[in-house]
Order: C-alpha cells, then structure tokens, then sequence
C-alpha cells in the first residue's frame, strides 16, 4: 500500500536526476544540437526546482513560479540563438560534430 | 470481496504519490532517451515527451499555469523550432547516423554526471528543509501578474527585450552574408 | 541650475550614444556631432563659475550600494579641469571631423573618441576613488582601442597591446593603494579619506604605502619611467588620438588624481621623495631620446613624457599648484603641437622629418600657429609655458634638491633645442623630398587657430587659478632661477638656430662623436628590448620551468603510479579471466546472446572508452596532458562540472 506522501525531497531528487542527465548530455553528445537538447533538459530541471520550493517553501509566495517562467523565457531566447549558430556554423564548416572544434586550442 | 472493500482501499491509495513516480518514471526514461540516442529526430521526438512530463510535474505541484505555459511553448513552440532546425540540418550531415553519437569525453563525462548526482542528492538529503505545505487548490493566477508588474517588472521588461534582441539576433546570424567581391 | 550639476555631462553621453547608434549613417559628421556635446558641456561648466569662485563645493551623492556612494563632486580643481579637458576634447573632435574623413571605421574612431572623453569627464566630477577607478579603465580600454585603431597594422595592434598591458601594470598597484585606504578609513570618498588622515586615523606608514602604490597607477598612466615604454608606440594610432592622449586625457588623469589626492601626498615624505626621483629621471631621460628622434610625433611624445616629468618632479617637492598650472598649460600647447604635426603629415603624407622642410611656403597658418606652440613649450617669457615652468623651477629650487633643480634646468635647454630642430627642419629651409604641400580645411585650423591663441595665454591663468584654489602664497620669486632658465631655452634655440636653419655647424663633422650616443638614444636606451626580450622572456621561461617541474614530478608520478596499478590489476583479471570467466561463459551463452545489445553497447562506448583511455595512459603518458588540453569544450566543460561537484560537495556537506 502507497501512503508515504511525496515531499520536497523527492522532487528535488528528480530535478537532479534530470540535471545530471543533461550534464552527461551536454559533457558527451558529440553533435551539437544534441548539446542544446541536453541543456534544454537542464533548464527544465531547474525550473521544477523552483517551482517545488515555491510549493514548499514559505515565504516564497510566487516567486519561484515567476522565476521559472523567466527561465522560460531565457530557454526559448538560447534555443532560438543556439540554433541559429548551429546553422551558421554547418553553413560554414558542413558539420556540427563538436570533436571537429577544437578553436580554444589556438 | 465487497466493493465497499476496494473501495475503502482505492481510498486509503495516495494517488498523488503514484501519479508522482508513474510522470516521474517517463520523465527520467525519456530523458535518458534523449541523450542515449544516436538519432536526432528520436531525440527530438522523446524531448517533447520530456516537456508534457515536465508539465504533468508541474500540475503535481499545483503550478497549473507554469504548466499550461509549459506546454505551449516548449512542447508546443520551441519543440516546432528545433524540429525544423533538424530538419534543416541534418539530412545534409552526414556524420551523425554514421558513428558513436559520443564524443570521446564519454567515460569521464558519465563519471562526472553520476558523482553530480552523487553530490546533489546527498546534499539534498543532508539539508532540513523548512518546509510547510501551502493548503492551496491551485495557484492565484493573478498573483503571478502581480508578482510580474510590481516588484519584478524590471525584470519583466528586460525580459521582454531579451526576446526581441533574441529575435532580431537569430535573425541577423542567419542572413546570408553577401561576398562583396 | 546649480542643483543638477552632476547631470552636466550628459550631452556628451547623449553624443556618444547617437554615434553608437548612427555611425555609419554621419561617418565624419560623428566628429561634429561629438564636438557639438563636448562643447555643450563646456558651455554648462562655465555657468557653474560663480558658484566655484565664492568657494563653494557642490557635491551631490547618492548611495549606489550599502556603504557606497556615487557621487559628483565639483570645486575649484575639477572644475578648471572640465573646462580645459572638455574644450579640448570639442576642438580635437572638430579637428578629426576633417582629419579622419577617408579613413573607415569611423563609428568605432568617434564611438571610443567621445566616450574616452565622457570617462575622463567622469573621472574628474566623481568624488570618490572607486568611480574614478572606473572612469580610469574605461580610459584604458579606450586607449587600447584607438592606439591600435588600424588594427590590420601589426605594429598598431602590438602598440595598442602595449599601452593596455603596460598601464595595466601601473593600474594594480593603484588598485591595491585604494584598497589599503579602503580598509584603513572604509571609505572610498575623498573627503572621508582627508579627513580620516588628518585626525590621526591613519597611521603614517598607511598612508606611505597608499600613497606609493597610487602613484605606481600614475607612473602607469602618465608614462613616467619605467613604465613609460607605451607612450612612444602610442604612436601609431590617428594623430587626433594622440592628441586626446597626450594632452586632455590618460596622461593627465594621472597628474589630476595626484593633485587631488595632494593631502594625502603632502604627509608622506617617504612618497615624496620617491615621486621627485622619478620624476627626475624621466625628464631628463626623455628629453635626451627626444632630441635623436626621427618622427614628427615621436619627438612629440617624448617631450609628453619629459613634460610629465616636470609635473611629476613639481608633485615630489609640494608644489600642487605649480603641476596643476602646468598641467594645464601643457595640455593647450601639446594639444596644439598634436594637431599642427596631424596637419602637417596630413599634407605631407610621411611623418618623417628628414623628408619635410618648408612646409611653412605652403602651410602659413598651421606654421605660425606651431611656432607658439613651440615658443611655448621652450618656457620663452611671454608664452604660457614660460609661467608653469618658471613656477616649477622656483618650487624645486625651494624645496626641492639642487640636483633635480639643476636637471630641470639642462631638460629646459634640451627642450627648447629639440623643439626648435623640430621646427626648423619640417617649415624651414628648402624641401628635402618630393610632396604637394596644401593648407589644411578650415575645421582643422580652427582649433589650430583657437589653440594658439590659448598657448599664448594660459599663462594668464595663474592669478585666477590661485583665487579659485584659495592659494595664497607660492614659491618665491627668484631672478637667479628665472634668467638662468629663460638663458637655457634661449641657448637651445640658439644652438637649434645653428645647426638646423643657418647650418653654421654642420653636425656630420661631429658624426664619430654623435653617432653612438645617437644610436644609444634612438632606441631608447635599449630599455624596450631589455624588457621584451629579457624581462619578458626570462619571465616566460621561469614560468615554463616551474609548470615543467610541476608537470614532470607530480602529473607524471600519478599517472606513472595509475599506469603500474592498472598494469597489475590486468594481471589478476587475465588470470580471473581465464579460469573462472571462460568456462562460466561458455555455459551461459544463451543468456548472453539476449543482454548482447546492452552489452555490446557498454562494450564499445564504456569499456572501450576504458581502454583507450588505459592504452593512452600506459603507451603515451606524455600525451595525457595533450588530452586534457585538446582545445574542445566539452573537455573544459568537465573541469568545470568537476568544480561544481567539489563546491556541491563542500556545501551539502558530503564530505
């Protein structure tokens, strides 16, 4: 029988989870596209943070929700830039596979 | 067995616990999809999976509105973006079907990810969260306006910028670049 | 009116937006543009002068974060300083309207033109030292610009390299000397910091220590020696440029935050002491280097540092006021030597002096115009430069040592001997190459014109000067010093006389005497190349050393150490292997065969990920640095989440 109610623990667990998957994501996708999908999931991850502490939090009121959807905001502006250098850049170099960069190098 | 039993146990069942680790469940495969995967679309497509999940998490956490907003422009909005960027992209990239979809930082990155997690969690646990559960139905919408044109209205309009220069920005990169010679 | 003083240099924000903005629509109308703002700002400063000469200070401070102020402060030194910096900055913007008119990148020219005069405007108004701070790198940053401004120049973008990282050193130890005033009062603001010295609040040795690692900022800005080496290469940039750094801006912030920092100067002999040494110095030192010097500008910015000397030496014996008039009268006549040599070269279209002679036929009016500038800086009586100089002297020659006093007196004469070789060789006596010599237009004589009009009376500033910061006494009035230094300048330009336009002495005679001296200070003492090929190199390769030593005796052993476990442990496995695994898997085949997918998944991505990595670690260990240095982002971005875990770490307490 389920009867343990779920508390602010169990969300934050999942958000890192989720986090955790977007770091491996982002430290091992060899395309770039795939990096932004990774950091995507990061963002979301954080946004689930914030919105379970301002649930569980007091003294939060709103603010974790209007801080998630800032972070809304801040996602949709990055994915539309990080798409448009993607472009540009396969535009220019007829690939995205990220091993093919190594510019800091220099 | 009575149906007054079962449903004295169908009662006793904290739905929201359950309905908690089922969202949970599909959230955390999908997301491992996302990043396992060698194919982008499945990528793309197991994403937006993850975005609906998210905002199944949301409504969990009586954050309706966060929700509805999730859904319409990440699931709805941004997923449409980043599908016809695949789709511009990459039947004309070779590379990606071919190989490994991972870069050579594959081990120290899946170590690095888990030790995060590692870190994360026991933190998590080591924490005493102040928690008191708010004994709400479901968020004031109006609050959220409020909190927007009062004390985070600066940040709201520089947020509002931010899309606009993003526009613009995304715009001004893609433009072909005319060679004057 | 009054009340809103502090808002006064918006027009020239106000320019320097428009430009940003506009740019590429206006090109060299941007100039006009700027001058318009600058001048504004000029016109409204003038309205404060009732208020500043009954003495008053007007300051208007709000608080920017718990414990710091922003603040605007105008008195008698800020205000003569906005004066001269923002008519000056008018007029060599009017100037470059015409000057820069074919060149490109005109938006990024006028952009960091304008807001080099905004932050220099800032730099005087703020009143206290952390905005000043701020104005001060802003300064750098532009300068960095500009100096290199044609970037596709190596030289120009190495010299703009040069100034950033030179002044950047001097701007350190400024740092640090705001910081130790920082924590000796807990203020940044001028008035707390002097009034927190004057009551005992600061020890004396506080106050050496401050005091000294400010001046190491000066030393920085103003080119004094050692750090002075920018300020010939500073060259390269458009002569417009040259003129804002020489004589509104950069070099004379630092002279402006030493007088206004005085009070605290005046009770640290130790300081003193220091300031009038090195001052003395780079007088004298590049005085000499600018007699040798080949180019228009060059002579000219080697007479900037010498000049600075002069103030700095002021600064190291009390006189405040002898530098600050200086200072100013520096600032018109060097700015009027800045954009005669702009308008000369202009037409000539070499900056090289050998190869001009008689512009003076074709160009009456920058010629006369430079001749008082010249007049000016040689300290002949009746010229501006005269009155500072004279000021200075009898400074020295009271509380200063005789030493330094005797070497001001020789740099005299040397100045107006290379001032006057300047003059003679590029107006007079006949052509010495093949150029169409033209007067310049009209917006460039104009400053020119407005110029030389100020070189011949700034002089006159003094008394004013002296009522507005309520000075009542100077150094006294010494024949002795006035007619040997008026003596000086007159042998110099007899001896320039001489030589260069009646060429009664013909200097190849000499050639075997001034040939090693000449080459000794045409490459300026070799002090460049001491510094870029040994100080710098020698840093370079302590450096290397030390990293080598690092790398050979602590990475090396770790990954030897790893390399010779991991070779052992892979002893153990193949006997594991070979006895227990293999007939274990030859049973369980069949369930093998169904988990091959998730096996043969983590076999190639997991274990041989492993063993490449073991086969890089035993086979190349020397590579492993390569590794992680590979010049991808994903490398670096796991050092970073391997900070982040360490920071998670110690927070949550895992550990």
């Amino acid at each position: 029988m389920i009867t343990n109610s779920i508390g602010l623990s169990q969300y934050l667990l999942l958000s890192s989870l989720i986090f955790s998957i977007g770091i491996f994501g982002v430290l091992t996708k060899k395309h770039i596209i795939s990096v932004l999908f990774s950091i995507e999931l990061m963002l979301n991850a954080v946004n689930i943070n914030l919105v379970a502490f301002n649930k569980f939090l007091p003294d939060v009121f709103v603010a974790g929700q209007i801080f998630a959807l800032f972070i809304i905001v801040v996602a949709a502006a990055e994915i539309a830039i990080g798409l448009a250098i993607s472009i540009v850049i396969f535009r220019g170099k007829g690939t995205l596979v990220l091993e093919d960069f190594n510019l800091l190098k220099h | 067995m009575s149906l007054s039993l079962i449903l004295s146990y169908f009662e006793m069942i904290n739905w929201h616990t359950i309905a908690f680790y089922i969202i949970s469940i599909f959230l955390i495969s999908s997301a491992v999809y996302v990043v396992l995967t060698g194919n982008i679309v499945r990528s793309v497509i197991a994403l937006i999976f993850t975005f609906l999940m998210t905002a199944g998490i949301y409504f969990l956490l009586q954050a309706e509105f966060i929700a509805v907003v999730q859904m319409l422009i990440y699931a709805g909005a941004i997923s449409v973006l980043i599908v016809f960027s695949v789709m511009l992209i990459t039947d004309r990239d070779k590379n990606i079907n071919e190989t490994s979809p991972f870069s050579h930082n594959l081990f120290f990155g899946s170590i690095a990810s888990g030790l995060f997690y590692l870190a994360v969690s026991i933190t998590v646990h080591n924490t005493s969260w102040n928690v008191t559960l708010k004994n709400k139905e479901f968020t004031d919408i109006s609050l959220i306006a409020r909190g927007f044109l009062t004390e985070n209205v600066i940040a709201f309009e520089l947020a509002a910028v931010l899309l606009l220069v993003a526009l613009a920005a995304a715009i001004f990169i893609i433009k072909e670049v005319k060679d004057d010679n | 009116m009054g009340d809103l003083f502090w808002l006064y240099p918006l027009p020239l924000l106000a320019a320097l937006i428009i430009i940003f903005i506009f740019g590429d629509q206006l090109q060299e109308k941007s100039g006009l543009i700027g001058a318009v703002g600058s001048g504004l700002v000029f016109i409204l400063s003038i309205t404060l002068a009732p208020a500043v000469f009954s003495g008053d200070k007007l300051v208007y401070s709000f608080q920017w974060f718990p414990g710091v102020n922003l603040g605007f402060r105008i008195d008698g030194l800020s205000w003569i300083m906005l004066i001269v910096v923002t008519f000056l900055v008018s007029l060599i913007l009017l100037y470059s309207y015409s000057y820069m008119e074919h060149e490109k990148g005109l938006r990024r020219f006028f952009s960091f033109m304008v807001l080099f005069g905004f932050s220099m405007v800032q730099l005087i108004v703020a009143d206290n030292l952390l905005q000043l701070f701020i104005a001060w790198e802003i300064m750098g940053l532009c300068s960095y610009s500009l100096i290199g401004f044609y970037f596709e120049k190596s030289s120009a973008a190495s010299a703009g390299k040069k100034a950033f990282l030179t002044t950047k050193v001097g701007d350190v130890f400024m740092l640090l000397g705001i910081l130790v005033l920082y924590a000796a009062t807990g203020s940044f603001n001028y008035d707390e910091i002097f009034s927190a010295a004057s009551s005992g609040l600061i020890s004396l040795s506080e106050i050496a220590l401050a005091t000294l690692f400010i001046f190491g900022g000066v030393v920085g800005k103003s080119a004094q020696f050692p750090l002075h080496i920018w300020l010939p290469d500073a060259m390269e940039g458009p002569t417009p440029v040259s003129a804002l750094i020489h004589a509104a801006a950069m070099v004379k912030a630092g002279m402006y935050l030493m007088i206004r920092l005085y009070p605290l100067y005046e009770v640290s002999e130790f300081t003193l002491k220091i300031i009038m040494i090195v001052g003395t110095i780079t007088v004298l030192f590049a005085a000499l280097m600018a007699i040798f010097a080949d180019d228009f500008k060059q002579v000219l910015a080697f007479s900037t540092i010498s000049q600075l000397g002069y103030m700095t030496v002021a600064l190291g014996c009390l006189g405040a006021f002898p530098a600050l008039l200086h200072v100013i009268n520096h600032a018109f006549f060097k700015a009027l030597l800045f954009l005669g040599a702009g308008s000369v070269i202009h037409s000539v279209g070499t900056g090289d002096i050998r190869k001009m002679g008689g512009v003076f036929k074709y160009q009456k009016i920058t010629g006369s115009a430079m001749l008082l500038g010249t007049l000016s800086i040689a300290g002949i009586p009746g010229f501006s430069g005269f009155v500072s100089k004279d000021e200075i002297l009898l400074q020295v020659y009271e509380h200063g040592s005789l030493f330094s006093y005797y070497i001001l007196l020789l740099t005299g004469m040397l100045t107006a001997f290379y001032m006057f070789r300047l003059y003679f060789m590029v107006f007079t006596r006949e052509k010495r190459s093949d150029y169409h010599g033209h007067e310049s237009p009209v917006s460039m004589l104009i400053p020119l014109v407005l110029l030389g009009i100020a070189a011949v009376f700034s002089g006159r500033l003094k008394n004013p000067l002296m009522g507005l910061l309520n000075i009542t006494e100077t150094a006294h009035h010494n024949n002795i010093v006035v007619y040997s230094s008026v003596a000086a300048a007159l042998i110099g330009i007899v001896g320039a006389l001489l030589i260069y336009y009646l060429k009664i002495i013909d200097i190849k005679n000499y050639d075997s005497v001034i040939s090693g001296p000449k080459k000794f200070f045409q490459n300026r003492y070799y002090f460049d190349y001491f510094v870029e090929e040994i100080i710098c190199k020698y840093f370079v390769k302590i450096s290397g050393m030390i990293t080598m030593a690092i790398e050979r005796w602590i990475f090396d052993g770790i990954v030897i150490f790893a390399a010779k476990s991991i070779k052992i442990i892979s002893n153990y496995t193949k006997v594991a292997d070979q006895y227990i695994v293999d007939g274990f898997v030859n049973k369980t085949a069949a369930i093998t065969k169904t988990f091959s997918g998730i096996s043969n998944f983590i076999d190639i991505y997991i274990f041989d990920g492993a063993v490449r990595f073991i086969e890089i670690v035993t086979v190349r260990k020397g590579e492993i640095m390569l590794y992680w240095n590979n010049g991808k982002i994903q490398t670096y971005l796991l050092w970073t989440v391997v900070g982040i875990i360490l920071i998670v770490s110690l927070i949550g307490g895992v550990f």
